[in-house]
């Protein structure tokens, strides 16, 4: 089995006295996109800070492909790129310069290259102006070009759709796709909306107060998400009020909100649903599956906040 | 892994860019230029005084090597009741007297007359810019090592192929390059202005400098050298303070502010300081390096070189606090 491009192994991080995280072990592979989740204040962003070496490791230790953090930091970090949090930049230089000092870091990046992030990224026409000119969107586009500037193996990215717009937040999973794809990249991406991360990523793991809660791809939390056998749709009718009704009748669970009729059903009991409304004459203009937010309820499950 | 010159490199980069950096070459220009029209300015006021008033005795020229030597044997009686006295205080300016016999017994016996006039060199070595060169630098220190924690630039600094020592050393070099150019400039900048408003009279002539107890005839332009250099001495001894400071505080306010006010407050300090046998231990007492060889150790119990190794001791201290706390505690 070869090396894994990120290892973690039983990670501990206190701080006076506190624990913030314990026991966080991970193996991310070549070329994956994992997902690392978890409400406010799981450790997401202290774990983060471990494995690029802002935050001493209290305990356990940290591998970058084979190469430890604690020891080998300067060969465990030729091959990350990342941001933590917001990503800060020097205000008083332009874009383009901001990127040629963090391309002198590594002495084999040319014009070409940085030119080529810019474009990715969609800077093109700011790259010039000075970074305190940028809006919160330009500089998370900023910081994602200095951070895969070098083509790193590994990339960390905490909570990097903060301040992207809805075409910023769909461009960014383009291009995380297509650079683990095609580049190879193995990346962590941090977020706290799983509906997010399904998408995009091959594995999450999610982490709560502090500790690894579980690490599961994709399919296998869909999967969790149905195998209760119920349907979670969206209705939308002609007249919302008197399909509800027609539904309450036949004892099916609803409640109407202004995008429409939430229904929870049985899923072998969706084409009878369907009938039944079809034979009250109700006119169906749309029925969505709310996948997503079953994820969700998956993720509230595991993270246990539904019982708060 | 990463090539320490490119760290260097972009270190330097970093502190051109900024604006103030290169505001601040300007200003020490024109402060040095700015101090010496003022003393020119001061000067000619109260020469028109004195000719309003007084005319100056002029000297005949044979008897200045039988003033010096009265002057000599009144000074003597001056050290010898003072290396009498058990109090620190009163014996300060022990050093200041034997120099001036001894320059004074150097020039009988060289048939050197003392100039009626500060010569051209002795205004270059007098002058006393440093502290400005020694303030400025203090202010792109804090700004370059402190400053990235304000910004909290130094976390994307950090994740990167260096060792956080190297990422350290890279912005002293880089700092202390700069402070060398102020204190050039500064330098070259003293050279003109003097030139300009009190002329080069005297730039023939040597100086007498007063190392290790005895008198060192050198031509004036060395002199202005090793008075200078020693005078960047002082400007490094408070650069690596605030450097130090920098990284241990990680407050730009706090290290500039507290290395200015030592800078400004420290000949203060040395006045209250040298009252005590341990005040030389202090090291903002004993940073007036060059005064040492131009007239004599401030205060008794103190020599250049022990200056020397004392503030050597206290940086060696603060670059050592600097860089264990800079490579040990997390960046936020
Ligand atoms: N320097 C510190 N001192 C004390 N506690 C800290 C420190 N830094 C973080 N914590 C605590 O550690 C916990 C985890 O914080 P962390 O920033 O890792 O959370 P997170 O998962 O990134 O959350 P978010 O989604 O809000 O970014 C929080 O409870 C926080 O209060
Ligand atoms: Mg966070």
């Amino acid at each position: 089995m070869p090396t894994a491009v990120l290892k973690t192994a039983n990670v501990k991080k206190m701080i006076g006295k506190r624990t913030i995280v314990s026991n966080i072990s991970l193996e991310l592979h070549a070329g994956e996109i994992f997902g690392f989740l978890g409400p406010n204040g799981a450790g997401k962003t202290t774990t983060i800070r471990m494995i690029v070496g802002l935050s001493n490791i209290t305990e356990g230790n940290i591998f970058i492909n084979g190469h430890s953090v604690r020891s080998e930091f300067r060969e465990a970090m030729r091959d990350v790129g990342c941001i933590v949090e917001n990503p800060e930049m020097y205000k008083y230089m332009s874009g383009l310069d901001n990127l040629k000092i963090f391309a002198t870091l590594y002495g084999n990046i040319d014009k070409a290259r940085i030119d080529e992030v810019v474009k990715i990224v969609g800077l093109e026409n700011a790259i010039g102006d000075k970074v305190k000119t940028y809006s919160l969107g330009m500089k998370q586009r900023l910081g994602i070009a200095q951070a895969i500037l070098q083509r790193p193996k590994l990339l960390i990215l905490d909570e990097p759709t903060n301040g992207l717009d809805p075409a910023g937040i769909k461009a960014m999973r383009a291009l995380l796709r297509n650079l683990s794809q095609n580049e190879g990249m193995t990346v962590l991406v941090s977020s706290h909306i799983l509906g997010e991360m399904q998408q995009m990523c091959d594995r999450v793991g999610i982490i709560n107060h502090g500790q690894m809660v579980t690490v599961k791809t994709v399919d296998e939390l869909t999967g969790m998400s149905q195998t209760s056998g119920k349907a979670s749709l969206l209705l939308r009718t002609g007249d919302n009020a008197k399909s509800a009704e027609v539904l309450v009748e036949a004892g099916i669970e609803n409640h109407e909100e202004s995008d429409g009729i939430h229904v929870n059903i049985a899923a072998d009991k969706v084409p009878e649903m369907v009938r039944l409304l079809v034979g009250a004459n109700a006119d169906i203009f749309g029925m969505d599956s709310m996948e997503s937010q079953s994820l969700e309820d998956v993720f509230m499950k595991l993270t246990g906040e539904e019982n708060k | 892994m990463g090539n320490f010159l490119s760290l260097v490199s972009v270190e330097n980069i970093k502190l051109w860019k900024r604006f103030s950096t290169k505001l601040m070459v300007l200003i020490i220009v024109v402060v040095v230029f700015g101090l010496s029209g003022l003393v020119k300015a001061e000067q000619s006021i109260v020469q028109n005084q004195l000719n309003g008033t007084t005319q100056t005795t002029s000297q005949a020229s044979g008897d200045w090597k039988q003033q010096l030597q009265a002057t000599n044997v009144s000074l003597q009686q001056q050290i010898d009741t003072e290396e009498k006295s058990t109090v620190q205080r009163e014996k300060n300016n022990l050093d200041t007297l034997k120099m001036e016999i001894a320059k004074n017994n150097y020039r009988i016996e060289n048939n050197m007359q003392p100039q009626k006039d500060s010569g051209f060199w002795d205004w270059i070595s007098s002058f006393g810019f440093a502290p400005f060169v020694a303030l400025l630098a203090i202010i792109a220190c804090s700004g370059l090592i402190a400053g990235e924690f304000s910004d909290g630039t130094m976390k994307t600094m950090i994740s990167r192929p260096f060792a956080r020592w190297q990422i350290l050393t890279a912005k002293f070099i880089v700092v202390a390059v700069y402070s060398i150019i102020l204190m050039i400039l500064g330098y070259l900048a003293l050279l003109g202005s003097i030139a300009i408003f009190f002329g080069i009279g005297g730039a023939g002539s040597p100086m007498l400098l007063w190392i290790g107890g005895n008198v060192v005839n050198v031509p004036g332009f060395v002199g202005s050298l090793i008075t200078n250099g020693l005078d960047y001495l002082f400007v490094l001894v408070y650069l690596i303070f605030a450097f130090a400071l920098s990284a241990v505080s990680r407050s730009r306010a706090l290290a500039t502010g507290l290395s200015i006010f030592l800078m400004f407050g420290g000949s203060f300090i040395a006045l209250l300081a040298q009252n005590f046998d341990w005040g030389k231990y202090i090291f903002f007492a004993d940073t007036s390096f060059s005064a040492f060889v131009m007239s004599g150790a401030p205060f008794y119990g103190i020599t250049l070189g022990l200056a020397l190794l004392i503030c050597a001791i206290y940086c060696v201290g603060f670059i050592f606090a600097g860089y264990f706390t800079f490579a040990k505690r997390d960046i936020s």
